[in-house]
């Protein structure tokens, strides 16, 4: 019985999204409810059922396999269900005022109830292609969303500066052009996942996640004898990597921004960005244990390093970005890509430690931390935006006098983001730094570090210029009110909770980290060792002091100055460098793009119009018409003719058949 | 315990005999109603009695079903509209009427002598339903019908004569040329080019509410009855008798559809368009039938070129019925005529276009499902003969003229949706073009249902 209430946290948002298309004004009500029921029933589901467990029933067969739909449940599933409940919870209730009287408020309230069912079931999927369905929900979900406006009219949706060009590029973007990258990009890394899906399938038979976990070390060996082991992770994960927005993916998660705040606070800063670091802790238990029993240490660790790497250079790269940037939301979705590469070199540093669940763990409260802080600032931003109505924070300042909430809220989360003790960010964020250090991975730890302190600075630049700078007299003047109620407490309870989230986190004997962690590590089928989580004081003293660093020179910098004049034409190349984000979306059009354009347009005049239309169009035309004007002189009327004709026909066959005959019988 | 063949012969003759007693009026409202009522019948025996029995000679199979059940249900279709016809409509009830009987004893005998009572009964309701508008061109185009017929019958006789002698005492020549002169027969019957002369000025010129029942009905019986002839005959023949009758049939079907395809393109009339077009039809339909008997030769299953057999038969009457009755409400029937028409009358035109879209084979409707039948069929690679290597030309060939099919078929709904005010009357056709249409879009809906 208990098992259909179970089903209930992802049926009832996707009812839910039915539902509002019917009774579209209560949509938002119908949503929140059911949100909130989720959440209620993801939260206490370990109270329901003994974790770990799994519901499920037959769906449809495959290849001669049963595949059955259901749920798992166990720590991580819990853990991960309840955050993306909670904070979609509180989205929803910002929205409900957000995108009050919105055009597309009806589409708008079904694809966010249908995102929050997807993702939901992607967090519970007991199987490989129920958590494909949920992804793959979760990617149209964006691409609507993203693309809400999808008429292009208001150039404040837009991403980039109209008019501006790198390299030859176009450097500004719409919203509808936005969704078309989103899901071209995600579902350029999903190939990888499926195939890796068909390939596992081959290889054991099995799509389960308990299937495969109960087989890892057979498959690890099967993969390894053909030699595709790494190929196979690396295809297996791209999808994880697509979706998280890690490079060389990240482009698509920047131009998202032209969605409305509430999504980009949802989708692009607190879940689905998100369901690549729950992918990746998901599988990498099973392979480490796997790995162990196994014995194929240095083919495991080059994935390993991989995903450290990748994610390091995202952090940094992506951080970098942020420095350079004058959009408010676009400085919030390179710090989400950048955050998330933290939880990325988490998991790739897990391998190389004597207790992998601690480095694990890190990323996964980073998970839960930057779901927090980063869902507060983009509903910050939102409401930001809409009073100074410009996504620019040059177009901001000042805001503490006339927004004195809103600025608190911001200012918890961006502390946390920044990683300043005791915020919840500083904790995750320094374990994560500890264990690339521990892994020996230099390069990774540097680029981490180097991250951390430009994430500090960036986020303190634009807290600094919107607002504490005074700006000019026209700034000063602009009427700004705080945010309406509904809008501020979801975001304010945000930052409060990192705050308090932080507080709670750590202390010598225990705390909330150590709670989570063993509830995470021991509830869950895979067994590997935990270890109490512990700090060594000269890393915490390098991460603050970093940290500390970027907050106070950002603070210096912005307080009184609007933007800093680069006198080297050498610095002014590398804010553009920064700015135009590395060149690399120029070289992915001129690449990929352009070129494909151009093979497309080949074929198109000298195959398509040179060949099969001129073939289909012209040729065979006119070629039927001449005949038929030819046959058509035999059509006169005249009986004697047509007499004629038939007893030439009749005699033809005759001919065939003595022909036949003939040649048969000599 | 009356076999339920007894009984649809006896109700067909007493249609015959009653109908043109009737009045204009009662006819529209009881022709119908007695069509109905005998194909729920023939459905109702089918269905419950596993058949419809047999009397000496008289042995109806699926192909005979098939016949039976198309020509009923055409014939109801059209008989909603005989009274656009004028004063001959109780004669043209009983025609149709008596043409279903013939087809119905043509598609289930081998008998020579019911071949022959019934291939005459079925000429003289073809004539006499060219003839029945009475107006000089109906009458010189009935007249033309009948002299060629009778040559036709000719060669019948003659055929059968050859035929039948020799099926399974000589080897060789004569039962061949017996073949040859019975698909010369069949062939002018139904159309097969070059036995096709007379077709297009009857079809394009006659009146289309008799056109329609020529071209939906006339043709069922002799199609059948050559698929008949040939299976029958098979074990009989010799391996080069087979061959000869192969590749008389091949050349045919493919010269048929071909003809009927080149020649329908360069119409200006819509009706004589259709004319053609239903010779190319007839090239596909043979080149089922082919099919069928090169899967006898080459111990294939022929279960699919009898499927599209079938469903081509069925396609191809209803929506010929459709369409030719829909040209009735025009005076002029070129393509400029009939210009604007689809936004002037939108019901029918669409309907109507739904027939011509179902000629071209167009997914989801019936005719799409009858050509694609015709086709896998006869792609089937242990059929050697129609293939050069791995590519199945005899199949090509179709799919090729039925992308030619597709350029005068189009052309018609450009004229339709044009902006123009045709004049046309609708008055009495509407229940035959919309419920003929309607019956194909349910139908290839329902097949894949059904048979996949």
């Amino acid at each position: 019985m208990i098992e259909y209430v179970l089903f209930l946290i992802w049926g009832l948002p996707m009812l839910a999204a039915g539902l509002g298309l019917l009774l579209r004004r209560e949509a938002p009500f119908i949503s929140i409810a059911t949100i909130a029921i989720s959440f209620l029933i993801s939260a206490s589901a370990p109270f329901l059922v003994h974790v770990p467990y799994v519901v499920s029933y037959p769906w449809f067969t495959l290849l001669g396999r049963t595949v059955r739909f259901g749920m798992l449940i166990d720590g991580l599933s819990v853990v991960m269900g309840s955050v993306v409940a909670f904070v979609s919870l509180l989205i929803a209730i910002y929205s409900y005022r957000y995108m009050y009287g919105d055009w597309g408020h009806t589409r708008y309230w079904y694809f966010f109830s249908f995102f929050v069912g997807s993702m939901l079931l992607l967090v519970y999927a007991s199987n490989l292609i129920v958590l494909l369905v949920g992804w793959e929900g979760t990617t149209l979900a964006s691409y609507a969303l993203i693309g809400h406006w999808y008429t292009d009219e208001d150039e404040e949706r837009w991403v980039g500066d109209k008019g501006r060009y790198a390299l030859g590029v176009p450097m500004w973007f719409t919203p509808s052009q936005s969704g078309v990258r989103a899901m071209v990009v995600t579902s350029f890394g999903d190939i990888g996942f499926i195939t890796a899906i068909g390939m596992l399938y081959k290889v054991s038979g099995t799509i389960s996640i308990l299937g495969i976990e109960s087989r890892i070390s057979e498959i690890i060996i099967a993969l390894n004898r053909d030699g595709l082991l790494l190929p196979f992770l690396i295809a297996f994960t791209m999808g994880a990597f697509a979706k998280s927005a890690q490079f060389p993916f990240h482009e698509w998660l920047v131009t998202a921004m032209t969605g409305p705040s509430s999504i980009s606070a949802l989708i692009h800063a607190a879940t689905m960005v998100n369901a690549g670091v729950y992918f990746l802790l998901r599988f990498a238990p099973m392979l480490l244990e796997g790995a162990s029993s196994v014995g194929l240490y240095y083919t495991l660790s080059a994935f390993f390093t991989y995903t450290l790497v990748i994610g390091a250079i995202t952090a940094f790269m992506l951080a970098s970005m942020a420095v350079a940037s004058n959009e408010l939301k676009l400085i919030l979705a390179y710090s989400t890509a950048s955050q998330i590469g933290y939880m990325f070199m988490g998991i790739g540093a897990a391998y190389f430690l004597a207790t992998p669940t601690v480095a694990l763990f890190a990323s996964l409260s980073h998970f839960i931390s930057q779901a927090l802080f980063k869902a507060a600032m983009f509903m910050a931003a939102g409401a930001l935006i809409e009073e100074f109505s410009s996504r620019y924070i040059k177009d901001m300042a000042n805001a503490y006098s006339r927004m004195k909430l809103t600025a608190i809220a911001f200012l918890l989360a961006s502390l946390s983001l920044a990683g300043i003790p005791p915020f919840s960010g500083f904790w995750d964020k320094d374990l994560i730094l500890e264990s690339a250090l521990m892994s020996g991975n230099l390069i990774a730890y540097v680029l981490g570090a180097a991250g951390a302190f430009l994430t500090a600075f960036y986020i303190f630049r634009a807290f600094t210029i919107v607002f504490i700078n005074r700006g000019d007299e026209k700034l000063r003047e602009k009427e700004v009110r705080e945010a309406h109620p509904v809008m501020l407490w979801p975001y304010f309870t945000l930052g409060l909770l990192s705050l308090l989230f932080g507080v709670f986190w750590y202390y010598p004997s225990g705390g909330l980290s150590q709670m989570i962690y063993s509830f995470v590590y021991t509830r869950s089928t895979v067994k590997l060792p935990t270890a109490p989580i512990t700090f060594s004081p000269s890393d915490v003293a390098i991460s603050v002091t970093v940290s500390l660093l970027g907050l106070l020179s950002a603070f210096y910098i912005y307080r009184s100055r609007r933007e800093v004049n680069l006198r080297s034409s050498a610095l002014r190349k590398l804010r553009d460098f920064l700015y135009d984000r590395w060149y690399i979306n120029s070289v992915y059009y001129r690449a990929f793009i352009y070129s494909l354009n151009g093979f497309a347009s080949y074929l198109m005049k000298h195959v398509e119009f040179g060949s099969f239309d001129r073939f289909y169009h012209v040729i065979i035309p006119r070629f039927v018409l001449g005949a038929g004007e030819r046959l058509r002189r035999f059509q006169q009327g005249d009986i004697g003719k047509y007499l004629l004709v038939l007893l030439a026909g009749a005699l033809v066959l005759l001919v065939i058949g003595f022909v036949m005959v003939v040649l048969m019988y000599g | 315990m009356v076999e339920p063949i007894l009984i649809i012969i006896g109700a067909l003759v007493v249609v015959s005999l009653g109908a043109p007693f009737l009045g204009k009026r009662a006819s529209a409202y009881c022709a119908p109603m007695a069509f109905t009522l005998i194909l729920a019948y023939t459905l109702y025996a089918l269905i419950a009695m596993h058949g419809l029995g047999r009397i000496k000679g008289i042995a109806p199979n699926e192909l005979s079903y098939v016949v039976l059940l198309v020509s009923l249900l055409a014939g109801a279709l059209i008989s909603f509209s005989v009274n656009r016809i004028g004063r001959g409509s109780g004669i043209a009830v009983s025609l149709i009427s008596s043409g279903t009987l013939a087809n119905f004893v043509l598609s289930s005998t081998l008998n020579p002598f019911y071949i022959i009572s019934a291939w005459g009964l079925l000429s003289v309701s073809s004539y006499g339903m060219a003839a029945i508008p009475k107006d000089r061109v109906s009458l010189g185009n009935s007249l033309k019908y009948a002299f060629m017929g009778g040559l036709s019958f000719q060669l019948l006789l003659l055929g059968f004569v050859l035929y039948y002698s020799f099926l399974g005492i000589t080897p060789g020549l004569p039962m061949v040329i017996g073949a040859a002169l019975l698909v010369a027969a069949v062939g002018f019957k139904i159309g097969i080019v070059p036995f096709h002369m007379w077709l297009p000025d009857v079809y394009g010129t006659s009146d289309p509410v008799a056109v329609s029942v020529l071209s939906s009905m006339m043709k069922l019986g002799p199609i059948v009855l050559l698929v008949n002839l040939f299976m029958t005959g098979a074990e009989l023949l010799e391996p080069a008798q087979r061959n000869a009758i192969l590749a008389f049939l091949m050349i045919l079907s493919l010269i048929t559809m071909t003809w009927g395809n080149v020649t329908a393109a360069v119409q200006r009339d819509v009706q004589r368009m259709l004319a053609y077009s239903s010779i190319s039809h007839v090239g596909f339909m043979l080149m089922a039938i082919t099919t069928i008997i090169a899967s006898y030769i080459y111990s294939v299953s022929p279960y699919l070129a009898y499927m599209a057999l079938f469903v081509y038969l069925f396609s191809y009457s209803i929506s010929k019925a459709g369409a030719f009755s829909y040209m009735k409400a025009f005076s002029v029937r070129t393509y400029d005529a009939i210009k604007g028409a689809g936004r002037a009358y939108g019901d029918v035109s669409g309907m109507f276009s739904v027939s011509l879209l179902n000629l071209l084979g167009l997914p989801p409707l019936l005719g799409f499902w009858a050509k694609l039948f015709v086709f896998m069929a006869a792609a089937n690679p242990k059929i050697t003969p129609f293939f050069v290597g791995q590519v199945p030309w005899y199949t090509l060939v179709g799919i090729i003229n039925s992308v030619i099919s597709a350029f005068y078929y189009v052309r018609v709904l450009q004229s339709l949706y044009s902006a123009s005010q045709p004049s046309a009357s609708f008055q009495g056709l509407r229940t035959t073009i919309i419920a003929s249409s309607a019956i194909l879009i349910l139908g290839g809906v329902l097949l894949p249902l059904i048979f996949l």
